[in-house]
Formats: C-alpha cells, structure tokens, sequence
C-alpha cells in the first residue's frame, strides 16, 4: 500500500528531514510512528500525502509513483488519503456539518450525495446530532472527530494522522484512538505519528521508531522504546 | 463540472463580500480608467467635428476678368477638378454673380442704384473651390499662377482658416496628451490596487485555502474563486462606467449640439462607434484584470 525506497529529505546538508527510509506498509494495517521531537515523524507523514517532495528514493502508494508527482495530480492523491493534524486546520465560520461537506464540494460532489455522506460520516464519529454546531461549540475531542469525518468523506484507502491527540485529554485521546481502530477495522490502512507513549503500547501494533531522520526500529507489535 | 463552476463562484461572491471595502476601491479605481478613457473619446470626436466644421467654411474664390468667356473659365475649372483633394467646384456665370450681389445688398439702396447705372454687368464670373484637405489651397492657388490662367484671372481669395485649424489641433493634442496620461496613471493604479486586492484576499484566507488544497481541491477550484472575483470586479466597473457616461452624454449632449448649430450629436456620434469603444475597452480592462489577478496569485497562493 505504502512504499518508500531508500527515501531521504534533506532541507539543507544542515537540516535533514529523513534519510534512507525503508519503509512498507500492506494494506488494512494501523502503524505508529514515533520519535522524539525533530525525528522526522511530520515530515514522513508529509512525503506520503506529497505535502513534501524527497530529495533521493522512491515512493509509492498502491500502484501509484508519486516521487515525482505533478501539482494537478496532488489533489487526485489527497482524495486517496486522508489527513488528520494536531491543530484540526477546520473552517471557522462553517458548522460542522459545512466542514465535512467542504471536502465532498471541491471534489464536485453532487448536493445530493453530500446530504446523504455527511450525516453518516458524523454518525462513524458520533457527532450526528453536532452537525449544526460550529468548531468553537465543540470540544477539542470532538472538532478532532469532525476532522477525522471530514478525513473519511472521500473514504480513503489511507489515513495519516500526525499528532492527533497532541491537544486532547486522556478522555477524548481514547475517544479518537478508538475510531482510528474501528476506521482500521473497515480495512482501511492508518498511519498514526505520535509520542504519546500510553497510545502505542495499548494498541498492540506496528510501531516504526524514528531518530534523527532514520529508522532505529521497526517492530510487528510494538512497544514504545526511546 | 457545472457544479464544481456553481461552487467556484460561490466562493468568489464570498471573496469579495467578505472584502467588501477593497473590492469597492478596486471598482472605483477601474470606473475612474474607464472613463478617462471615454473622456479621450469624447474629446476626439468633439474636436474633429470642430475642424471639420471649420474645414467646411474654408474655400477659394476665383474672379475671373471681365473679358473672360465662359468657355475659358470652364476650361479652369476641369483643370482645378484634376486634383485629387478637390471636392467640389461652383462656377458662377456674371449674371449669377449679379443676382447674388444685388440679392446680398438688397437693403443697401445706393449700391444697388450704382449697380443700376451702368450699362453692363460689372461683375466677372466666379469659380468657387472646395477642397477636402485645407492645405491643398496653396497649391491650387500657385497652380493657377501658371501664365495660361495668369491671364485670365483677376484676383484670388483664400479665406486663411488655417490659424483656427492650428489652434483647434494644439488643443486637442493637449487635451489628448493629458487624457491619454490619466488613463494609464489610472490604469497603473488600477493594477496595483487589483494585485493587493487579491493579494489581501489570499492572506486573508491563507487558513481556508491551506485546508481547501488539503481535502483534494484542484489547481482550478482553488485560484477559480480569487478568478471570479476579479471578473466581478471588471463587469461591475464596466456596468457602472457604461450608466455614468449614457447619462453623462444626455445631460453633456445639448450644449455640444448648441456649439454646432445643433448639427452634430455627441449622443449619436458614441452610440454610432458604441459597440467598437465598449468591446475595447472590456477587453483591456479584463486584461488587465486578469494579469494583475495572475501576477498576484503566482506570487502569493501557491498551489
């Protein structure tokens, strides 16, 4: 599903990003990345869904090279992928409901097929009767809930989610960890950049350790080991 | 793909309402090109008129001698109907002379007694010459000076209009120069004030357009609504200027017509090269819209 050949991101020859990252991920598998600060977890998570481009190697998501991929075939790559960040990144002035819908309405969905996505999206989250409701009525739990329906809208094969528990209590963390497992559960393949060291051992799953740019670990069921 | 153009300028109604006060100076800026540039219009139609009013005033009169027979003074006129520039040749018999003399000095009573007095009609044959080109004149003139129609002429006169002429051109080259400036300060401002129009826009909405390329929105979806309110703004500024200058030519209209002896509508004249000036002038206004809006998202939104 996931592919990286020998695949390095280097800024400056100061500023590395990664370097001779190995990496291959089947599909319908939930993998944690993890690291200590300035590891290269974000920028990794950034190379899969073309936010940023390798200086060396090779990527692939399905059949699909997007080492070099253009700037009109990004978007096609980002209906495939679902993105999901610490701070949210939703629409202020628009409800909830507007902000799921928002991903369907620039890919050209029908008006009809958005009434009918977006009620069932939030019910996957448990947000069906917020759909009315702007980000700032929500909690931080629950606007990341939203961003993760908004992730599903184009039901993408892949999720990356980098630090989304990063502003959530521990209530709210398990909250969202337990939709990324049922969205994981549907098959879907979750890539999960955190350091937060409680999440990833009560997952049980793969975990890939990253240290200044390179791979240290790479473990079936891991633990959390920095 | 219709609904995807639905959103798009949806999205761009929004853009310019949620900027609502530098869409308006955008527009006014614009409104204020265009009608300099109708003001250089105006001013080029007005003053032509003016010269070829003038021109129509301005032409040569040939006396032949009294011995001069008809047949000779015919013979003068197919020679001065030879050249190119000469639209029109009148010539006089005597008795035709004498009647317009008497007809113009009819409340001069001892003028037409004296006329009376004499035996015979005092007054030769007269060739009357227009000419479309003014400068022409000289050369008729000095091309009758030749010895074969020396002889038959008596006097020439040639009304010299040509100071007037002279004036009427400075002015509107001046008024041109000045016009033709104005449109492009105008037009420099214009671009400046759309580039930052839409440079504000797109810092405005850095957040929204950052999340919009994240959830898969195309090159297109993304610049189309920044696209559309620039086009928003040229069909505006264009709508307005159009309604300033209709009612502007109506109330302008009358006196203008006053100067010309009511035989010259500035009204008629711009609706007769309506669709030609507006064509242009939609077509460099969107031009220049869509550089500027170009330039500025190339610049600042990078997708």
């Amino acid at each position: 599903m996931i592919k990286f050949k020998n695949v390095s991101k280097v800024y400056t020859p100061d500023s590395v990003g990664v370097k001779n990252i190995y990496l291959d991920v089947q599909p319908g598998e939930f993998v944690c990345v993890v690291g200590a600060s300035g590891s290269g977890k974000t920028t990794l998570a950034k190379l899969m869904f073309a936010e940023e481009r390798p200086t060396e190697g090779a990527i692939h998501i399905g059949d699909w090279d997007i080492t070099h991929i253009s700037q009109r075939e990004i978007p096609e790559l980002r209906r495939q992928i679902g993105v999901v960040f610490q701070d949210f990144k939703l629409l202020p002035k628009k409800t909830v409901f507007e902000n799921v819908a928002f991903a369907l309405q620039v890919a050209g969905a029908a008006s009809k097929r958005i009434r009918k996505v977006v009620p069932e999206l939030l019910d996957v989250v448990g947000l069906k009767d917020k759909g009315e409701r702007y980000p700032f009525q929500l909690s931080g739990g629950e606007q990341q809930r939203v961003v993760v329906a908004r992730a599903l809208a184009h039901q993408p094969k892949i999720i990356v989610a980098d630090e989304p528990t990063g502003n959530l209590d521990a209530l709210n963390t398990k909250e969202v960890i337990d939709i990324f497992k049922q969205i994981n559960e549907f098959g879907t393949t979750v890539i999960l950049v955190t350091h937060n060291r409680e999440i990833v051992n009560s997952l049980k799953r793969r975990v890939v350790t990253l240290d200044k740019g390179e791979i240290i670990n790479d473990v079936e069921k891991g633990r959390y080991h920095i | 793909m219709i609904i995807s153009l639905a959103r798009v300028i949806t999205f761009g109604l929004q853009n310019f309402w949620r900027n609502i006060g530098l869409s308006l100076t955008t527009i006014t800026v614009l409104v204020l090109t265009l009608l300099s540039v109708n003001i250089l219009f105006v001013v080029n139609i007005t003053t032509n008129r003016a010269v070829s009013a003038v021109n129509d005033q301005v032409d040569v009169s040939i006396y032949f001698r009294p011995d001069v027979q008809l047949d000779e003074a015919r013979e003068v006129e197919a020679f001065v109907k030879s050249f190119s520039d000469v639209v029109e040749t009148t010539l006089k018999a005597p008795d035709v002379v004498l009647a317009e003399f008497i007809k113009q000095h009819e409340r001069e009573p001892a003028v037409i007694a004296s006329i009376k007095e004499l035996d015979k009609n005092p007054l030769p044959a007269v060739l009357v010459i227009k000419s479309g080109n003014p400068a022409m004149y000289r050369t008729i003139v000095e091309a009758l000076d030749v010895p074969e129609y020396k002889l038959l002429i008596e006097s020439k006169t040639f009304d010299n209009h040509s100071l007037v002429i002279d004036k009427i051109n400075v002015i509107t080259t001046r008024v041109t120069y000045l016009a033709t400036g104005l449109t492009g300060v105008f037009g420099l401002i214009a671009f400046l004030i759309i580039f930052n129009a839409i440079r504000v826009a797109i810092y405005s909405q850095r957040e929204e357009i950052s999340i919009t390329k994240l959830v898969g929105a195309s090159n297109w979806f993304i610049r189309g609504p920044f696209l559309f309110s620039g086009l928003l703004y040229v069909v505006l500024s264009f709508g307005i200027t159009s309604v300033l200058v209709y009612f502007g030519l109506r109330v302008l209209d009358p006196y203008i017509a006053v100067l010309f002896d009511n035989a010259f509508s500035l009204q008629q004249q711009f609706m007769a090269h309506a669709l030609k000036l507006m064509s242009i002038q939609f077509g460099v206004v969107l031009l220049l819209v869509a550089v500027s809006s170009a330039l500025a998202m190339r610049r600042h939104l990078r997708v």
